[in-house]
């Protein structure tokens, strides 16, 4: 039997695919599963000659990876309600890259803002190259990005438990 | 395709192999040689599973290896290297400096992971849980409706096979694997559930020549892990390696390099026969999953998408195993027959291009040391040997043939034996195999008449004199009956010194056998620079040694020439 915060997971799991990836809805479980299940290498050396998946590549386990991989800067940044004062500030920006520079126009108040708006903009680098992992455009990743961090605003709070689970796993 | 959605409809149904019509066969040619050829069918076997013959071919090199190590080391040690063809081209000092790092590098290290391959098909086990380790396979349990429907359709073409799968692996599809000798397990990847959405039929093609590997009963040789896909791969690097050590050392010594390149190039053929075998087998899974399924256009989506992908480097060691995708698409968008045609003729000519090599290998010492010393050497070599040697190069083609001929009447109970279930089959022409079976003994021919032209035309074994042959014929009975006096006193030390090993045999307590009193020993040289030949002369370098050593055996008149 799956636990409540299992299935808040696979909530979130397929929302992300909704929102980034339809056609992987009804693997968005198996997905998460075997992901939390694995390691970190989701690219590991194919079988010379064998069959290749070609250009079509699940994009989902690599939000996964991005997600655990940023996961206690952006627990910070929703608990702290500075992702969505950013996001509410620039709202303009199309990509996670903009959001990032002008995150860093806002920089210079108070300490523990900067900080915050700092892991902002680390995140705003670090979660498209893992999103780029998987094959798609630069400027896929970077669009992909911001939608996954304006699906976390939807519930902050269950949006860090997800988090934590990510990072956490075996 | 249509044809084979035609034919297979057409046709499919459970059957015997058609034991009268083949035990008929002669008498029915005759009778339907005015009728038409193509009314005396044989149910449609596919090509030979040739990797199981080379497993067992190749399995025995790294023990013919270590035999002849042993032997070179007996004959070393009791002072008769130079009796033998080698010793007769290169002094003992310089074959322990020279032939057994030599070896090991072209010969050993390839033929070291051969043993390992074959003997990795003999425990599945070892394989299966390198590549669970590594790709973190898991038990699946399919759940969703694409999961499901995946799992129904492989179990459908093979009830028993045991899944595997990590799903977050999405750049990879599928590939089978033996859990044990007879378990089949299926590693599933999330790319194939993705593709199986997409594009269903290539995604099902993929299970189906996966499957088809197993249903062969070839995949405890071939595929992710495979022992003798390592030992192909090891061969090719060391070889590699070997190749740029023997062309440093050309700077010292070309006609060295030459030669050594061209030996390497014989022992090399083995492996062009085991890319052919690799490649067939390939064929042979997408015709055996296109007929599965009625229709190749799957497969072929499959394959278009796969396209070439990679580094240089990666693309060539997937064209060791598999052939090139354009030829793949070729031999499916033909008939069965003449797919099955080509794929034999594929084999052929790695047996041809292995025949070739070891050709070069031969005309190499002719080429690079010259007529008179080439001569010389394949003088001194017995002539048991040049017999021994013309046949072997024809043996791989009479047992193509034989496997062309008696293939079709196997096939039925192996194909049942892998898959465990009755195995649909139809009937095929037989003309595939009767030109099959024409072409490999013309080619058997050819490559025997190749190397008789070799060593009877270049080395000249043959050509000689009347008297000169005479005088070398006496001589090597002379010399026999030296190392059977040698082997004689050999044994009554070993029977009077019980527990003396072999080490501490003086050769030079030897008497020289009779009738050899007083003449050059076999391993003494002369040097251009009037050097008398021998360990004694060691104080030129072995380089300049090599480069000026003429044998004895050119004048007749010594028993240099063994």
């Amino acid at each position: 039997m799956a636990t409540e915060r299992e299935l808040q997971a696979l909530d979130w799991a397929e929302d992300l695919a909704r929102e980034l990836a339809p056609e992987e809805l009804d693997l968005a479980g198996p997905l998460l599963q075997a992901y939390l299940d694995g390691s970190d290498q989701l690219r590991p050396a194919s079988p010379h000659g064998s069959f290749g998946a070609g250009q079509i590549v699940a994009l989902l386990p690599f939000v996964f990876k991005g997600l655990g991989a940023s996961g206690p800067l952006l627990a910070e940044l929703l608990g702290s309600g500075m992702l969505l004062k950013v996001l509410e500030t620039c709202g303009a920006a199309l990509t996670v890259v903009e959001l990032g520079r002008q995150a860093q126009k806002l920089m210079g108040g108070h300490s523990t803002e900067n900080r915050q708006l700092q892991s902002l903009v680390r995140v705003a680098e670090e979660l498209p190259k893992e999103l780029a992992a998987s094959g798609i455009s630069a400027e896929e990743a970077e669009r992909a990005s911001l939608k996954v961090l304006r699906l976390l605003l939807r519930d902050p709070a269950g949006a860090s438990e997800f988090l934590q689970l990510l990072e956490r796993r075996k | 395709m249509d044809s084979l959605a035609a034919s297979r409809s057409a046709g499919s149904k459970a059957a015997a192999p058609d034991w009268k019509a083949y035990a008929m066969a002669p008498s029915l040619l005759a009778k339907k040689m005015s009728a038409g050829w193509t009314q005396l069918r044989l149910e449609n076997a596919g090509a030979v599973p040739w990797v199981w013959l080379m497993t067992f071919g190749l399995g025995l090199n790294p023990l013919a290896a270590l035999v002849s190590l042993v032997r070179f080391v007996y004959d070393y040690l009791l002072g008769i290297a130079p009796l033998n063809a080698s010793g007769a081209v290169m002094q003992p000092f310089m074959l322990l400096a020279l032939h057994l790092p030599l070896m090991a590098l072209s010969g050993g290290i390839p033929l070291l992971a051969i043993g390992y391959g074959s003997l990795m098909v003999f425990f599945p086990s070892v394989r299966r849980r390198r590549l669970e380790n590594s790709y973190e396979l898991r038990p699946w349990e399919p759940l969703g409706p694409v999961q499901i429907a995946i799992y129904a359709f492989a179990r459908r073409l093979m009830p028993d096979v045991v899944f595997t799968a990590n799903l977050k692996h999405s750049h990879l599809l599928a590939f089978v694997y033996p859990g044990s000798a007879t378990e089949a397990r299926l590693a599933v990847f999330g790319g194939l559930l993705l593709l199986w959405q997409r594009d269903r039929e290539a995604a099902q093609s993929v299970i189906a020549h996966e499957l088809a590997h197993f249903r062969r009963g070839e995949a405890l040789h071939l595929g992710a892990g495979s022992g003798l896909e390592t030992a192909l791969k090891a061969g090719i690097f060391s070889m590699a390696g070997a190749l740029v050590f023997w062309l440093l050392l050309g700077l010292l010594n070309w006609k060295l390099t030459g030669i050594l390149l061209s030996s390497a190039l014989g022992a090399f053929g083995i492996y062009a026969v085991l890319l052919a075998a690799f490649w067939c087998s390939e064929f042979q899974a997408d015709r055996l999953a296109a007929e599965e399924l009625g229709s190749s256009d799957g497969l072929l989506r499959a394959l278009e998408q796969q396209q070439e992908r990679g580094s240089s480097l990666s693309r060539l060691l997937a064209r060791l195993t598999h052939p090139p995708l354009s030829w793949r698409r070729a031999m499916l968008q033909r008939g069965a027959s003449h797919a099955l045609l080509l794929s034999n003729l594929i084999f052929l000519g790695g047996l041809s291009l292995r025949s070739l090599l070891l050709a070069f290998s031969l005309a190499g010492g002719y080429f690079f040391l010259g007529r008179e010393t080439a001569q010389s050497i394949g003088a001194a070599m017995p002539y048991g040997n040049v017999i021994r040697d013309i046949a072997f190069s024809g043996t791989g083609f009479m047992v193509a043939g034989m496997g062309f001929f008696i293939w079709p009447l196997l096939h039925y109970r192996w194909a049942t034996l892998w898959s465990r279930q009755p195995v649909q089959t139809r009937r095929a022409p037989l003309w595939p195999w009767g030109l099959s079976i024409l072409i490999s003994t013309v080619l058997g021919i050819f490559s025997m008449l190749l190397t008789a032209f070799c060593y009877f035309e270049l080395l000249g074994a043959p050509s000689e004199d009347p008297a000169v042959k005479a005088q070398r014929e006496r001589e090597r009975e002379e010399l026999l009956r030296g190392i059977t006096e040698q082997n004689n006193r050999m044994l009554e030390y070993w029977n009077s010194e019980p527990g003396q090993g072999i080490l501490n045999f003086d050769p030079e307590s030897l008497q020289a056998p009779a009738g050899t009193e007083g003449e050059a020993a076999p391993q003494d040289w002369n040097f251009s620079d009037g050097q008398s030949g021998g360990a004694d002369s060691t104080d030129q370098s072995v380089w300049d040694s090599f480069e000026n050593l003429e044998p004895q055996s050119q004048s007749g008149d010594s028993s240099g020439g063994y």
